[in-house]
């Protein structure tokens, strides 16, 4: 029952990535490690200043009570008073969407990290140990992959409720089978190479391979995944509260400051646009960085 | 006199990679007569596939070149867009090495036949198929009829190479480059497909270009023979000439290090020493200096040119300060043993040293 | 007469693996895939029935004088039902029962009786009622989409996959960002809308790699596929139609045309939406595509063609196009799990009343029966196309074989 048809897919696109990539990309290049450092500087920029809200609150310059009401300045476009602009009822968007980054950042966070252990862990007793338990694995990675990612997650919301305890689940529940198939593919590839079974061979315990030999050279895989799958989860949640569907108000995200920016009709772009460039850029990032990970790490398995 | 079919003057071809510029050829001038085969012998590396790639217009992206080509007596770099459209495949072909790579696996034996023609001739399909079933007859294949239907795969390798060699003739071409043509072959079926491509050119009566790295080829099929290393021709000439009385110690070094039947038993095979210089940081002076047992301080200096002392261009030529057999030679390589070791380092007892 | 259709189809698609690789095979991938239908709706169900409700609200309803679980139907039928409605409802649903008795009501209901429920219970609209409406506005919307995905996806990887091994024309490389700069400025005075700069700068950092061609081309067409990838769909789709239908009136959100209203107002109604859901995929079909066809082109029989005098054109098109493209087929058919999703948010962003915008209201108006039968349907889709062309796959590649254990 493996999906063999589509691990390859993703396979060969990596391998055919790994190749096309040149010896001249791998050079990096001035250029390339320029872009890698302003990604992870974004990146470190956003939580840092979301950390500090979330601690500060508004008594950090330029932020205030995202709720507060301005009547004066409803819908105004960006000044410099309030860098985003104002909302419906003149609130400040920028506070907002560094409010919103708490619940966003926060799920994405404890999702990956979940993701991580519990998916990577996973992964790793599969496809080392076989047997049963591998196609105990494989069964729950195909069944939960089996619907698609954003109706499974809506559904999982609907049924329970929309706060963030569930949204976490079911996000999680999405994370967990994703990385579990990269772990273990990873780690078929690492339990067939020579030293593990040198390893194996001369009598060292099982586990302790898995720990010593098979782990740290999963790990490079598996940490560039994780920042890709956090930019997904951060789309998907930003997704689902745009639908309405996530953490409901008065709970601020990224999503549902844009879904409430485009229900009033005309000259709001900024209510859509700003939180917009955000994600975007955070998931720019995310996904940069994981791939440059990739490509820096995964590279000569692929090409034999 | 005749015009050449080829001439290529000071021709020099750079490959800027991440790592710096990469040399491959530097500066080889060399000209081929009407109905003439010339074989470059080198090992890898020497830059013969690079020049013979160049000499088809198959220079990679980050490569340049300079130096001029001459086929034919017109100079490739003169010839307008329409021209050489439909120039390289018709007036100079090419034979590759591994026949197993270089058919398209997924395309039948007559769409690649078929296809140069097609594109450069305007010919009919039907009549493009016969001149195929015709090529097939010539390079011997039987039952051609049927073979034009198969996949490559279907073929054995000989088969295939004698494919290859149909295609490379399907436009006629009178310049024909065979790249290492017999190297990805088993012995048996090399001399056979080596009898078909002389059988070939004399028919058509076609020029050849021969590389190879395996100078008994060399030696058998050629009417003149150039020696290459590090990009450099070593030595060049007729190859009985060559071969009666080699002067560049690479050459000498080369036949030195293969077995050679009409030797007594047992003698020992002289491997050349050292590696081929790094194409990315030249030395200065002469390329082979390093692995050569005639090496004096003046070799380290300045690279020799290809001369034979007497300024004769079209004779057997060297390019060497102290080539084998002239007393000028002799007495470096007395000095050298003395010495213990040549003008670059190297121990005299590597040079002539045992084979493990 | 659809599922005549398709039950055909998948009675011919069976004979002939079963005839081409083994009986056997075919019995433990198809087997193997019924199982996995099996636990994903079975999963469903059981997540559903566990959803009757915190303790309080239990106790609430046995006073009102219905079950205990009779969340699901309060919710279904609305405030102002009836008891006896709602007890009718629980009897139907089963919800007294447990969570196997529950599976296998639904499921006999579905699979015996082809009765696919009901689609909204308060007004008691048939579920098939709705797919039949519904099904093709999305259906037209996956086509469009997956046509625009690949116009813009093939082209562009062919020639970035070209380019890459090229050297570009001489130009200085500070062309570019200063070019843009000025035009930025130049806009910001001129008082532009920042959606047309931004436009402007698109269009001439497009051709500029145009003309410059060679590896800036390629890196520059994979920054785009880059970042077109992370952008969420729903970004992209809010943008486009603030800037193409509010800002100007170029797409107008007057919801769905079917064929039979003209083919011009179909296409009006349904391009922007498709172009978006397009643009979401083609950054994966434009890397797969340029990674195996820059593979291709390091083959020796692309030297050969060359030494032959083939032009470049007909080398990229008739020798290297081909063995490309089989990756991208394959996730073309496993790219309807995407699609899915992305067409939930693109038919919520401009209002077509298709099957990703009922799926919306089905859970906003907790119809989990309906729900469930479409979440079966849609993991039947995806199971199915995914154990064809993992079958497939297998008999085309017999390494494969090996490795699937």
């Amino acid at each position: 029952m493996t999906n063999v048809a589509q691990e390859i897919a993703i396979e060969s696109q990596h391998a055919a990535e790994a190749q096309a990539a040149s010896p001249a990309d791998k050079g990096g290049g001035k250029k390339r490690n320029a872009v890698f450092g302003l990604a992870v500087g974004w990146l470190v920029f956003v939580v840092v200043l979301v950390g500090l809200g979330w601690i500060f609150g508004d008594s950090l310059p330029l932020l205030r009570d995202p709720k507060e009401i301005q009547t004066d300045a409803v819908f105004a476009g960006p000044s410099w008073q309030y860098p985003f602009g104002n909302a419906s009822f003149g609130e400040d968007i920028f506070s907002q969407v560094v409010a919103g980054g708490r619940i966003s950042l926060r799920i994405a966070a404890i999702v990956t990290f979940l993701g991580i252990v519990i998916g990577g862990g996973m992964g790793l007793i599969a496809g080392y140990y076989r047997g049963v338990i591998d196609s105990l694995v494989r069964l729950v990675i195909n069944v939960t992959l089996s619907v698609p990612a954003l109706l499974l997650v809506i559904f999982i919301v609907t049924i329970r409720s929309q706060s963030e305890k569930w949204v976490i689940i079911a996000l999680t529940l999405l994370a967990i089978p994703a990385l579990a198939r990269i772990v273990r593919a990873s780690t078929l590839q690492v339990a067939d190479r020579e030293f593990v079974k040198a390893a194996e061979v001369v009598g060292v315990k099982r586990s302790k391979i898995l720990l010593r030999e098979v782990l740290p050279n999963v790990m490079p895989t598996l940490i560039s995944f994780a920042f890709l799958t956090t930019g997904i989860i951060i789309v998907v949640e930003s997704t689902l509260s745009f639908l309405g569907l996530s953490v409901e108000s008065p709970a601020i995200t990224w999503g549902s400051i844009i879904s409430e920016g485009r229900n009033k009709f005309a000259d709001t772009p900024h209510m859509v646009a700003f939180p917009s460039l955000v994600i975007f850029l955070t998931v720019l990032s995310l996904n940069f960085v994981g791939d440059q990970l990739l490509k820096r790490f995964d590279i000569r398995e692929a090409s034999l | 006199m005749t015009q050449n079919m080829l001439n290529v003057t000071d021709l020099r071809v750079d490959f800027s990679t991440p790592s710096g510029t990469l040399r491959a050829v530097d500066g080889v001038t060399l000209s081929l007569a009407e109905g003439e085969t010339y074989a470059i012998v080198g090992e890898s590396g020497s830059g013969k596939s690079v020049f013979s790639r160049t000499l088809i217009n198959l220079l990679a992206g980050n490569g340049t070149r300079t130096g001029t080509i001459e086929i034919g007596g017109r100079d490739i770099d003169t010839l307008s867009k329409s021209e050489s459209k439909h120039f390289f495949g018709v007036d100079v072909a090419m034979v590759f090495q591994d026949p197993m790579t270089s058919l398209n696996p997924v395309k039948r034996i007559d769409a690649q036949l078929t296809e140069a023609m097609r594109f450069h001739l305007s010919i009919s399909k039907s009549e493009a198929k016969e001149r195929a079933i015709n090529l097939l007859k010539q390079v011997h294949i039987p039952s051609p009829e049927q073979r034009m239907r198969q996949y490559p795969h279907e073929l054995s390798g000989g088969m295939r190479q004698r494919v290859v060699i149909a295609m490379a003739l399907a436009c006629e071409p009178r310049l024909l480059i065979a790249d290492e043509p017999t190297t990805a072959l088993d012995v048996t079926v090399q001399k056979s497909i080596l009898d078909l491509l002389d059988e070939l050119r004399i028919e058509r009566k076609m020029s050849m270009i021969l590389v190879t790295h395996d100078l008994g080829v060399a030696r058998g099929r050629a009417d003149r023979v150039g020696v290459m290393y590090a990009g450099r021709l070593m030595e060049v000439g007729r190859t009985e000439e060559l071969f009666a009385e080699m002067r560049h110690p690479y050459t000498q070094a080369l036949l030195q290090s293969i077995p050679n039947p009409a030797q007594r038993s047992h003698t020992r095979l002289q491997p050349i020493p050292g590696r081929p210089p790094n194409l990315l940081d030249p030395p200065t002076g002469c390329a082979f200096a390093a692995r050569c047992r005639h090496a004096r301080p003046d070799c380290l200096e300045s690279k020799p040119a290809l001369d034979d002392d007497h300024g004769n261009v079209d004779g057997h030529r060297w390019a060497c300060f102290h080539p084998v057999g002239t007393p000028d030679g002799d007495a470096a390589l007395r000095t050298n043993l003395d010495a213990g070791e040549n003008a670059a380092g190297l121990s005299m007892a590597e040079v002539v040293g045992e084979l493990v | 007469m659809i599922l005549i259709l398709i039950i055909i189809a998948l009675v011919a698609i069976v004979g002939w693996i079963v005839y081409s690789a083994g009986p056997k095979f075919a019995l433990t991938r198809f087997g193997g895939a019924i199982v996995v239908l099996v636990l994903v709706t079975f999963g469903v169900s059981a997540m559903l029935s566990f959803t009757s409700g915190e303790e309080s609200t239990r106790q609430a309803l046995e006073e009102l004088g219905v079950s205990r679980n009779a969340q699901p139907c309060v919710t279904a039928l609305g405030t102002g039902a009836s008891v006896e409605n709602v007890n009718a409802c629980v009897e139907d649903r089963g919800l007294d029962r447990n969570v196997f008795a529950q599976y296998y009501v639904w499921a006999k209901q579905l699979v015996w009786e082809q009765d696919l429920g009901l689609a909204f219970y308060k007004n008691g609209e048939l579920l098939s009622d709705t797919m039949e409406q519904r099904l093709p506005r999305t259906a037209w919307l996956f086509l469009y989409s997956q046509l625009t995905a690949l116009v813009l996806a093939v082209p562009l990887g062919i020639w970035s996959a070209y380019q890459a091994g090229r050297s570009g024309r001489r130009f200085p490389s500070w062309a570019l960002p200063v070019g843009i700069a000025l035009l930025l400025l130049l806009g910001f005075f001129s008082g532009f809308r920042l959606t047309s700069l931004f436009a402007l700068v698109i269009a001439f950092a497009a051709l500029y790699s145009i003309f410059k061609g060679g590896k800036m081309a390629d890196n520059n067409t994979n920054f785009l596929a880059f970042a077109l990838l992370s952008i969420p769909v729903f970004v992209l789709g809010e943008t486009l139609r603030y800037a193409l239908a509010i800002e100007r009136d170029i797409y107008q959100l007057t919801g769905y045309e079917p064929w039979s209203n003209g083919a011009a107002n179909h296409i009006k109604s349904i391009w922007l939406p498709a172009i978006v859901l397009g643009l979401a995929a083609t950054p994966v079909y434009l890397r797969l595509l340029r990674a195996d066809m820059i593979q291709n082109l390091q083959q020796d029989f692309v030297s050969v063609a060359k030494a032959k005098g083939l032009s470049n054109t007909h080398i990229l098109l008739r020798h290297v196009l081909r063995p490309s493209t089989v990756t991208l087929i394959t996730v073309l058919g496993l790219n309807i799990a995407q699609l899915v999703n992305g067409a939930i948010v693109v038919e919520f962003i401009y209002d077509l009343d298709g099957m990703g915008s009922y799926l919306i209201q089905a859970f906003a108006r907790r119809e989990f029966f309906a729900v469930q039968t479409i979440v079966a349907l849609v993991a039947a889709l995806f199971i199915l196309t995914n154990t064809v062309i993992d079958v497939l796959y297998t008999a085309v590649d017999p390494r494969v074989k090996a490795d699937a254990e």
